[in-house]
């Protein structure tokens, strides 16, 4: 049923340059994502899945194809989809605070009970006042994500979130993204290049082919909820669905 | 500050006016030409408790700072806008460039002829060689601004005005306070030469007639308010600088 899909892809293409000499980045990508739904995308480096999230949030016009929210055209600029970006995105010149509260005030909005409570929700609460250079790096990511929920999306996109972090905060913030996320009722769309990340977390892995990118297999994560990162590690069908991602990824990787 | 290194400073002037008076005094260098450190402060002396001069120095301060502040403002506005629309910039490169690299002081008698030989041309002659520069790095830090940083804030649904005011211009303002610092001395150039070329008021004026009369004292003198003026505003635009980006990391002092 096509339509209970809260984002839908549709024969999405991209090439960069027109002419001959072209990049053809993301070839007919087609994903449903049903509400509620934790979908992850792994591929080799350089796919075009942040091409595809670019495309998702319309920050820029596809070659082909299009993309639904909710059964209805997205445009540019719609605060119903939250995006976190690869890189770090947190204005530098605004404390912790101010960042959290901009996705508000971008549409008019003020709510700071809201906003401290984000802060403190992410574990951030004592560095409100903080500027970003005052931040670790997972302090960052925390941050981040108070803004990303301060900004109410149904939809999240996040590019590799957690890729740069030491693999002890990784699991501590994952953690709380389930813990966040199990609440929420929202539609998540990750990338990662990790693949325990990607089967702790989401109830769906997808996997990109090498340039041009498109869906290759899906795995569903056969694994209960709510879920617990200790538990499912030594869980036998994580290892065995690790496994199975991983023969098929490399492939892809010396492809490409 | 460092008190050490400012009493350093204080020696090493001391020194060299030392070295001048007593050039001046064995008759090495001819007064007439070189003057002494005695005679410009005995100038100085006088003309500090003279109000005429102050009324000279308010007069140049005046169009210097009107100049740098128009200059800025126009500079910004342009630097933005012609970031936004890179179609403009691409046709108007070339005469920018070519203006950019005139000797703007050459326009200064037009501007006598448009402004008047009041303070207004001094004025739009400190501004004209405040604006280029300005527009220049404001376009170059509005392009040298981080994407993600605004393709962040535009998927929350901001205007353009909002992404202008919060991302931006904070982001150019380094590039904007660099071009700032620079200004303070081509706005100098600007009112000096302007008022050096005609006019009745102000410190270039002064330093005009002064060597006509040969009075090379006076000019000395007058050049050591002009650099003090100099040093005051620059100080002046660090502070500034210093709490408009007082959310910079505090290591970085320059
Ligand atoms: N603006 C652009 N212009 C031209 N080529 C681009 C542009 N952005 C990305 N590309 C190219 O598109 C391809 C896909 O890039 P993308 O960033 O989407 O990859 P990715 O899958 O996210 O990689 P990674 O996992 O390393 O982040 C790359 O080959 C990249 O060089
Ligand atoms: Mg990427």
């Amino acid at each position: 049923m096509t339509a209970e899909a809260k984002l839908r892809v549709e024969g999405l293409s991209l090439d960069f340059g027109n002419d001959e000499r072209g990049l053809r980045v993301l070839a007919n990508v087609n994903l449903d994502l049903k509400r509620g739904e934790f979908c992850t995308i792994v591929g080799p480096s350089g796919c075009g899945k942040s091409t595809l999230l670019n495309l998702i949030a319309g920050l820029m016009p596809p070659t082909g194809g299009q993309c639904y929210l909710d059964g209805k055209p997205i445009k540019p600029g719609m605060p119903s989809i939250g995006y976190m970006f690869q890189s770090d995105t947190l204005l530098p010149w605004n404390t912790a605070l101010e960042n959290v509260r901009l996705p508000l005030e971008a549409v008019g909005r003020k709510d700071e009970g809201l906003c401290l409570d984000l802060l403190k929700r992410v574990g951030v609460g004592d560095f409100a006042d903080a500027y970003p250079w005052q931040l670790s790096g997972g302090m960052k990511k925390r941050v981040q994500l108070a803004r990303l929920l301060a900004q109410q999306p149904e939809v999240l996109l996040m590019d590799e979130p957690f890729g740069a972090l030491d693999a002890q905060t990784k699991l501590l913030i994952q953690e709380e993204l389930l813990r966040l996320w199990e609440k929420s009722g929202l539609t998540v769309l990750f990338v990662t290049h990790d693949l325990s990340e990607a089967i702790s977390l989401s109830d769906r892995v997808l996997l990109f082919s090498a340039r041009p990118g498109h869906v290759k297999e899906e795995y569903e994560v056969p694994l209960a909820r709510p879920r617990n990162i200790e538990a499912i590690v030594q869980d036998p069908q994580y290892n065995d669905l690790f496994v199975r991602l991983w023969r098929s990824l490399k492939e892809e990787i010396q492809l490409s | 500050m460092n008190i050490i290194l400012n009493i350093y400073r204080v020696l090493l002037l001391a020194v060299l006016l030392a070295i001048w008076e007593g050039a001046a005094s064995l008759g090495l260098v001819t007064e007439f030409t070189m003057s002494r450190p005695s005679r410009i402060f005995a100038w100085l002396g006088g003309a500090l408790v003279d109000g005429f001069f102050w009324m000279n120095i308010l007069v140049t301060v005046r169009e210097t700072l009107l100049g740098l502040l128009i200059g800025a403002v126009l500079g910004i506005l342009s630097g933005f806008a012609l970031a936004q629309w890179r179609g403009a910039f691409r046709l108007l490169e070339p005469f920018i460039m070519a203006l950019y690299s005139l000797p703007r002081v050459a326009l200064a008698p037009l501007f006598l002829v448009w402004f008047g030989i009041g303070e207004g041309s001094k004025v739009a002659l400190a501004a004209s060689l405040v604006y280029f520069v300005l527009l220049l790095n404001t376009y170059t830090g509005i392009r040298e601004i981080d994407r993600n940083l605004v393709n962040a804030v535009r998927t929350m649904g901001a205007s353009r005005g909002f992404i202008a005011r919060r991302v931006l211009l904070p982001s150019s303002l380094t590039f904007i306070f660099a071009g700032l610092r620079i200004s303070i001395g081509l706005a100098l150039i600007g009112t000096i030469v302007g008022e050096m070329i005609a006019g009745q008021y102000g410190l270039g004026q002064m330093i005009a007639r002064a060597g006509n009369m040969f009075d090379t004292a006076q000019v000395f003198g007058i050049i050591i308010v002009l650099a003090i003026l100099a040093v005051l505003a620059s100080e002046g635009m660090k502070l500034l600088e210093r709490w408009v980006m007082r959310w910079r990391p505090t290591t970085e002092t320059h």
